[in-house]
């Protein structure tokens, strides 16, 4: 052999720092690359398997991991990854105690949901944590999914920063919930939630001083069912500084005290079914919402919570966001008439995104388009607007543009992006639709003009 | 901002100029400066790093120098900045990686081990482990030369204790 086998001669410590990296799988099989490689696997810091990989009818994944635990039996574990939603694994929740007992710093769990009974008919069951798994000294990163979480009692995690809640089971006896949880965790950073639909709980308190980001993920399709029961979101956290909050999971969502938040992202339409803009107390809440958020600088809206917003405008008044600085919006075409008033709401705004999306031929009610009002963040502070997602150079869009550039004081960029430009439409090219641009009156003189076509 | 530079000196007497917050990246680095034994205008001698791979460790700091600051969110930085900005550091990692043979890699690891920096182990480590993942132990054993020493017996035995790893 011409190289030398450098991998071989680092110091154990590395080698087994490279296996950790690892899906344990792949570690194992490293066993038998050379007699050097033997054990090697066995002295990795951590496990991340997956069930499939193992026969269900027999014992081997139990075993596999209890030979792996009793190699080193003194030795801190720094990852425990698993995997074991396929099938129901016997004393498992024995072992989960096993590595928390041994130091381990993140812990990552998918849980099974089934059990297969003795009449070979398949059952679904929770499974609950251990009880050592609230008090560990040394956690870092938690992330559960579908796990079951009972009242331990006491809940003291002094490490964790991240929590990663997917579909958890609060313990029926009513004991347990979020609150609980959070209350034990004084250096949490961020959490990630997302609510499991079979719950009965009427409020999720997210109560926390040190939190920083706090998240309700999009479930990317997977069934969410409504029970009878109205569920309520309360958020309050004083040292929040990012919320993203991507599905309506909540018939009602409460924020208290986020007097550091400095970005919102939203994907909400304020209600689990559709707003109704005659119910008062709905109407009370939305405003308490954009009031309770109205401190942030950064804002990204769907075109859900901008449909939500231009049906509550017509009831209500959105508060003015003084500080908000950045504003990105995915603006459906037949809204573009709610455009001037929404913009009202924003007097300080200097970047603009407007992500433009066609809406379905029903919803066209372009007719006698126009724009006219001015928000006074034109006047003093708007600088850059970008219109993205453009199939054509046409009307509105134009309409759209000479908005801002008639308007906008001090204007310093204009970026007009287009989805598939020019080849959709090679009739008109680029230098054509600058030549029209240039004939429209700039109020910032200085205002550059870019046409993105990709 | 002008910044307090030090001077750091390879096993091979090539010497190194780097601020003094990217060379604090190293935990060794930073230790001898706190209980100042750096002297203004001598170089810290590092015998078990050779200048090639020294200079790779300072680009790496260099780099990351902003890193330490990172939590506090500034004033106007906008969540997709900072992401544009994170995307950027991790594209640059991978052509980092990217540009070094695995002989180097193991090099920059020991280096990095011995300085300790954690996040340049992980990166290596994590780059090395992308080697391993999803391949046979034939095909391992051909990237990194290893040579098997195992008797074909030794070798079946092994991975029928192991059956489920090698299905």
């Amino acid at each position: 052999m011409p190289r030398c086998d450098r991998i071989s001669e680092l110091p154990e410590s590395l080698i087994t720092q490279i296996l950790l990296h690892l899906p344990t799988k792949d570690s194992v099989k490293t066993s038998v690359l050379s007699t050097r490689w033997k054990n090697l696997w066995l002295n990795v810091p951590g496990l991340d398997l997956n069930t499939t990989d193992f026969s269900i009818k027999t014992d081997d994944f139990i075993n596999f991991i209890n030979r792996f635990l009793q190699f080193n039996p003194e030795s801190r574990l720094h990852k425990f990854k698993v995997n074991y939603s396929s099938y129901e694994v016997h004393r498992f929740k024995d072992r989960i105690g096993t590595v928390v007992n041994r130091g381990i710093q993140h812990l990552d769990l998918q849980s099974n949901t089934y059990y297969l009974d003795d009449d070979d008919l398949v059952y679904p069951c929770i499974e609950f944590m251990p009880l050592n798994l609230y008090v560990s000294k040394t956690l870092v990163s938690l992330k559960l999914s579908f796990s079951g979480l009972e009242d331990p009692g006491f809940v003291s995690l002094p490490c964790l920063k991240t929590m990663y809640l997917r579909g958890v089971r609060w313990h029926s006896n009513g004991g347990m919930n979020l609150e609980k949880l959070v209350s034990g965790c004084p250096v949490l950073e961020e959490l990630i939630f997302l609510r499991n639909p079979n719950d009965e709980l009427v409020v999720t308190r997210v109560r926390s001083r040190s939190l920083k980001r706090f998240c309700v993920p999009a479930l990317w399709g997977e069934m969410f069912r409504w029970s009878s029961v109205a569920h309520t979101l309360e958020i309050d956290a004083p040292g929040l500084e990012c919320m993203s909050l991507k599905e309506d999971q909540y018939d009602r969502i409460v924020v208290k005290n986020l007097t550091c938040l400095f970005m919102v992202d939203l994907d909400i339409k304020f209600a689990g079914k559709s707003f109704d803009p005659e119910d008062l107390s709905k109407r009370n809440e939305i405003r308490n919402f954009l009031t309770g958020i109205s401190t942030v600088r950064h804002m990204i809206i769907s075109q859900k919570t901008l449909k939500a917003l231009d049906l509550y405008s017509k009831v209500g008044m959105i508060p003015k966001f003084n500080h908000l600085s950045r504003l990105q919006a995915l603006f459906p075409s037949s809204l573009l008439q709610f455009l001037p008033s929404f913009l009202e709401s924003f007097p300080n705004l200097k970047h603009l995104i407007l992500n433009f999306v066609y809406s379905e031929p029903e919803e066209m009610e372009m007719e006698g388009f126009e724009l006219v009002d001015v928000s006074r963040c034109f006047v003093s502070t708007l600088e850059c607007v970008e219109i993205k997602g453009i199939f054509e150079w046409e009307e509105n869009v134009m309409e759209l543009v000479g908005y801002f550039l008639e308007n906008a004081a001090l204007l310093k960029k204009l970026i007009v992006s287009f989805i598939g430009y020019p080849l959709r439409d090679p009739e008109s090219n680029v230098s054509d639709i600058y030549e029209e641009l240039n004939r429209l009156t700039k109020l910032s003189p200085s205002c550059s003009i870019v046409l993105d076509c990709e | 901002m002008s910044s307090n530079m030090i001077m750091l000196k390879s096993s091979d007497g090539a010497s190194f100029e780097i601020e003094e917050a990217a060379a604090r990246k190293s935990k060794i680095i930073a230790n001898m400066i706190e209980v100042e034994c750096v002297d203004e205008d001598k170089a810290i001698p590092l015998q078990n790093v050779t200048g090639n791979i020294l200079a790779l460790v300072i680009e790496y700091c260099n780099k990351h120098i902003v890193d330490d600051d990172d939590d506090v969110a500034t004033e106007e930085a906008s969540e997709e900045e900072e992401e544009a900005k994170k995307k950027k550091v991790d594209d640059w990692e991978a052509e980092f990686m990217n540009s070094m043979s695995l002989e180097t890699m193991f090099e920059l690891l020991l280096a990095a081990n011995y300085l300790n920096i954690k996040s340049l182990i992980d990166l290596v480590c994590q780059t090395i482990a992308n080697n391993i993942k999803d391949k046979t132990p034939e095909e391992v054993r051909k990237i990194f030369s290893i040579e098997n020493d195992f008797t074909p017996e030794e070798e079946e035995e092994i991975r029928k204790e192991n059956a489920w790893a090698f299905g």
